[in-house]
């Protein structure tokens, strides 16, 4: 009876035991928690140029330009129309060159597919005058078009004959539901990568990501939860914490100007001078996060300071608006509690810290806090019975462009405009900065929404942070991109 | 006997199909438009009506309740559980592909359990009342009282980062499931160890093994060889209800040790409320141990010849 | 002896339910400057990611974990009590149907159905007790009808039916009271399984949201601290064993007493 269970467990022990192999320095494992379902260009091509197996006609660098990435050049001809000029020699990683006829039925495909291209190339009509150049045209301008092309979600370039064929210095050898392996693209246009293999898990408990790093089992994590990284923060040997340049990721305080008291300007106003937004990069965060000084990163050159704490000043805006302080923990005007209901969600455990913290911060003020998890916010926020909704969305977004982000989420007719925000001259203020095309004279404009963001209280952005990923001493020197481009051809060990 | 079995094997496909009709009928009561959230997971965040009508044709909501039930029902039947609200891919399939690395886990864990409690309930009853008895019974309580989390947790903690032994990126094979097994052998052995010391206990002062003391067998031969096949059916009906517990065990232990296994793929349908593999995973749970418990049963009637109450 | 240990097990938690709440600071309070503190005399066992302190936690955390528990205890003991009593003394069609709806609900695993309410209807508070309670209630139910039917037919039950007093009044008066302190005993015993189910789903984050303080929580929010500040896991978990311990000596002490 003991025979057989002592040979199993003797089996299981020896395979169990086994020290992960050390890896050799031309393969890199890397752990992430986002799955990537499938190599469908359109619908999970966002993957395609963050783990290197695809790419973009333009991309986001990590200094905040925009730059040709599988185009040479592009170019207004018009106001409504733009050159796109193909890259000598691009060619797919089966070896089929990409010319601007393939390129044309690419932009054909993402404009009958894409939801995101469809919104953004109104009447949009493609011409061929010769091998390498497209000409794009619109019928109403667009103005951010580099930008537009290097979001990873809008046109990613694919083989439209095969199957999950892309440009990228790799090529997918395995994908299924644990793992992806990328094998180096030896026919890849910018020269063989340096990296041979990348073995992608996915592994969705953060805690094991990072628990898998210490092992030696992986060599990168990527989204590592902050409230681990503390261990690993200024680590001397052993994994460490590497954080990359931009910090685009901003936790926007959404306000709900649907409903009391969230439509009272005062409080929101007082909302916003009350966060002490130092004391949650610095102290709540562990420094992981940096102080936002307003609603954009210090990379756009048209950023303004518009945000601080100043909880007297708070206090005397709603003593003015009639808010009076009472004993139930929270101010009160016409016998209604000062309540907020502030939306957290698990996917961003950091947003479930950062409530409690402001929770502490807002009562000092004189304001309650009400914290609520709710599995999917965007969901949550679409209803109504939130007064604030704490959600991660870049107000620059991945590629440097303000002008997507303020339509979405701050116009009257934004798809993501989950507060009710309707407000004339900021619409029109959104819709002139759209049609100039200039872009040094976009900067007084946005100064203008800037301001008027942070008059009325539209905006508060609560904490901004970098992307970040814990990484082991084989690849100690790896630095997390600003904009996900996760694997490149010249990611390398060391 | 034979009648006893097919009457037992009646009642168990009964069961399953009230159990059926239960978990899928909780969806009618469930708050919010499946349309709509259906395509909030594709990426729709603000849907047209038109979508959602599309959609809701799509998902076969647009027929009444009775008639969904009776198609999900027959569609069960053949082994099609429809397709997930989340990925757009079919359940079952989603469900095959993880139904394995879960079922290395039960079955290493069971065996783990087996040997943490037959020696423990050996040891109490041998000596029962003395030293070692308070000892193993204490063990017993520990090991059924800690949150299997907890286990989890120190283990990942002592074994895989401070030992160095096994691996934390679990990859659903054989070596793999033994750590995670612990926590949830543990909790198991210790419940078995109870029932079967209480049934050995209660089997030695029976008259025939009083009967075999006085010819001068030990008292371990005695306990093994007279009193173990008496309280074997004891034994049993606790391991009947633990798998019964296994796949709600699993998702906690699955999502410590990040298993690829079906309670995590439950756990993260519940996070999304892709009701249709919750409905499939359950019911999946269900038939387990409905499948267990007959067995057990139809192994007790044929030890002991009768119908249990 | 068990029945003393599982009083005393049973006071401590009053203690922390009722007197330490006064003791020790908020249990929400935040304070950064002191995060992850070992424990000392101020924090007794020291304090969490965000400074809090934990035994204020721990005692508040009494209030949700053993709270609901004994929510579920109350509800799954009434209903069991009322349906298994009904079916003892109804008999005939309506006990016929009773004991089938239990049998139906007993063949599904308790943590199982209560996954599926909650995966259905959406995690949260009220959910969980929902689905703990629709998981619970059927074996005390049959325990009840058992004991139920066995007091019915005891000399002295018999004999003031036979004087006359109706069937529901016979039962109120006798039957009643033996039958709900055998089921109190079944359920109190309960109680410890409870516990452990609540705070594995809330582990799950299937139960209350933050920052109420709730064990399972805690243990889970606490995974990314264990190799610096162990008492984080410790705690919620000993708080989870003593528990288990007193609901269980003090269920066997019932049942034992019931018994003579």
């Amino acid at each position: 009876m003991r025979t057989p269970f002592a040979l199993v467990l003797s089996a299981a022990l020896l395979t169990g035991c086994a020290s992960a192999p050390t890896a050799a320095p031309d393969t890199l494992r890397i752990v992430t928690p986002y799955k990537v379902k499938s190599l469908d260009p359109v619908k999970q091509g966002l993957w395609s140029p963050e783990w290197g197996y695809g790419e973009l006609l333009m991309r986001s660098t990590e200094n905040g330009d925009v730059e040709p990435w599988v185009l040479q050049s592009l170019q207004p001809v018009t106001g409504t129309q733009w050159r796109l000029v193909l890259r000598p020699g691009v060619t797919f990683s089966n070896g089929r060159a990409l010319d601007s006829a393939v390129l044309r039925t690419v932009l054909e495909r993402h404009l009958a597919e894409n939801p995101l291209v469809k919104a953004n190339l109104p009447g949009a009509t493609i011409e061929t005058p010769d091998a390498t150049t497209v000409l794009l045209s619109t019928s109403t301008p667009v103005v951010n078009m580099p930008s537009l092309l290097a979001d990873e979600q809008s046109v990613t370039v694919f083989d439209p004959q095969a199957q999950g064929v892309y440009t990228g210095p790799f090529t997918v050898s395995k994908l299924d539901d644990n793992e992806m392996v990328l094998a180096r693209n030896p026919k890849y246009w910018g020269g063989p990568a340096k990296l041979s293999e990348v073995r992608v898990r996915f592994v969705p408990d953060g805690q094991a990501r990072l628990l898998a790093v210490r092992t030696g089992e992986a060599d990168i994590a990527l989204y590592p939860p902050t409230d681990a990284l503390g261990a690993v923060k200024g680590a001397t040997s052993g994994p460490r914490m590497a954080t990359a340049s931009q910090t685009l990721q901003q936790l926007r305080a959404i306000p709900n100007l649907r409903r009391a008291p969230m439509n009272d300007l005062a409080v929101r106003k007082a909302f916003a001078l009350a966060i002490d937004y130092d004391q949650i990069a610095k102290q709540v965060l562990d420094g992981l996060y940096r102080t936002p000084k307003g609603i954009y990163p210090d990379v756009a050159a048209f950023a303004l300071g518009t945000q601080r704490t100043d909880v007297a000043e708070a206090k005397r805006l709603l003593d003015d608006a009639g808010w009076t302080p009472s004993s139930a923990g929270a101010r009160v005007k016409d016998g209604k509690l000062l309540r907020l209901n502030v939306i957290t969600y698990p996917q961003q455990p950091d947003t479930k810290a950062i409530a409690v913290a402001m929770q502490a911060q807002l009562a000092a003020a004189g304001i309650g806090v009400q914290v609520t998890e709710v599995q999917d916010n965007y969901e949550a926020l679409k209803g109504d019975a939130w007064d604030v909704g704490l959600s991660f969305d870049g107000t620059l977004g991945y590629n440097y462009d303000p002008i997507v982000p303020l339509r979405d989420f701050l116009t009257s007719q934004g798809s993501k405009n989950f507060g009710g925000i309707a407000d004339p001259e900021l619409d029109t203020l959104v819709s002139d900065l759209g049609k100039t095309a200039d872009v040094s004279a976009r900067t007084p404009v946005l100064h203008q929404i800037q301001r008027l963001i942070a008059e009325r209280g539209y905006l508060p952005v609560v904490a901004q942070r970098s992307s970040a990923a814990v990484v082991g001493s084989a690849f100690a020197s790896y630095r997390p991109s600003s904009v996900l481009h996760h694997v490149t051809a010249t990611t390398q060990a060391g | 006997m034979l009648q006893a079995l097919l009457r037992r094997a009646g009642q168990a496909l009964l069961t399953l199909f009230i159990a059926a009709v239960v978990v899928w009928s909780l969806q009618l009561v469930a708050p919010g438009d499946p349309a709509r959230r259906v395509l909030g997971a594709l990426g729709f965040s603000n849907p047209t009506d038109e979508q959602i009508a599309s959609t809701r044709r799509e998902l076969g909501l647009d027929v009444s309740a009775p008639q969904r039930l009776l198609q999900w029902l027959l569609n069960a039947v053949t082994g099609d559980f429809g397709t997930s609200w989340r990925t757009g891919r079919p359940v079952t399939g989603e469900l095959v592909e993880r139904l394995p690395a879960t079922l290395r886990l039960a079955v290493v864990a069971l065996l783990l359990a087996l040997l943490v409690a037959v020696p423990l309930a050996l040891v109490a009853a041998r000596w029962r009342g003395r030293a070692p008895d308070v000892g193993a019974r204490a063990v017993m309580f520990l090991g059924a009282a800690t949150p299997s989390f907890v286990v989890g947790t120190v283990v990942l903690e002592l074994i895989v980062l401070r030992g160095g032994i096994g691996r934390v990126l679990a990859d659903g094979s054989w070596g793999g499931a033994v750590l995670p097994a612990i926590p949830l052998a543990l909790g198991a052995g210790a419940g078995w160890a109870r029932v079967l010391r209480t049934s050995l206990v209660e089997v030695s002062d029976a008259p025939f093994i009083q009967i075999s003391q006085a010819r001068g067998a030990t008292p371990l031969r005695r306990l093994l060889v007279h009193a173990m096949p008496s309280a074997l059916p004891a034994l049993l009906a606790a391991i009947g209800l633990t798998v019964g517990s296994l796949l709600a065990g699993a998702a906690v232990v699955e999502t410590v040790f990040t298993w690829p296994g079906i309670g995590r793929y439950l756990i993260e349908a519940i996070g999304a409320r892709d009701v249709p593999v919750v409905q499939a995973t359950v019911l999946l749970g269900v038939l387990g141990y409905v499948v267990v418990s007959t067995v057990v049963d139809g192994v007790t009637i044929a030890i002991t010849g009768k119908v249990k109450r | 002896m068990n029945r003393l240990l599982g009083i005393v097990l049973a006071a401590l938690l009053g203690v922390l339910a009722f007197v330490v709440p006064f003791l020790t600071p908020d249990p929400n309070g935040t304070e950064y400057g002191a995060k992850l503190a070992a424990p000392s005399w101020a924090h007794l066992l020291g304090t969490d990611q965000a400074g809090r302190d934990v035994l204020a936690r721990i005692a508040a955390g009494t209030w949700v974990s053993l709270g609901t528990a004994l929510l579920v205890a109350v509800i799954t003991f009434a209903v069991g009590l009322a349906v298994g009593m009904l079916a003892a003394l109804a008999g005939g069609v309506v006990d016929t149907v009773i004991s089938r709806v239990i049998d139906v609900t007993l063949a599904v695993p308790q943590l199982v159905l209560a996954l599926a309410i909650v995966g259905v209807l959406g995690p949260g508070h009220a959910n969980l007790v929902l689905a703990m309670s629709v998981a619970g209630w059927a074996h005390l139910a049959r325990f009840a009808r058992a004991f139920a039917s066995q007091q019915t037919e005891r000399p002295f039950v018999i004999a003031s039916r036979m004087s006359g007093v109706g069937r529901w009044r016979s039962a109120a008066r006798h039957v009643m009271p033996a039958t709900a302190t055998g089921v109190l005993a079944v359920a109190t015993l309960h109680i410890g399984e409870i516990v452990l189910s609540l705070a594995g789903l809330s582990f799950l984050g299937l139960g209350v949201s933050p920052p109420t303080a709730e064990w399972g929580q805690m243990v889970a929010e606490a995974r990314g601290y264990v190799d610096r500040a162990p008492w984080l896991v410790l705690a919620p978990a000993v708080a989870v064993l003593v528990s288990v311990a007193a609901a269980s000596l003090l269920g066997d002490a019932l049942q034992d007493r019931g018994k003579r």
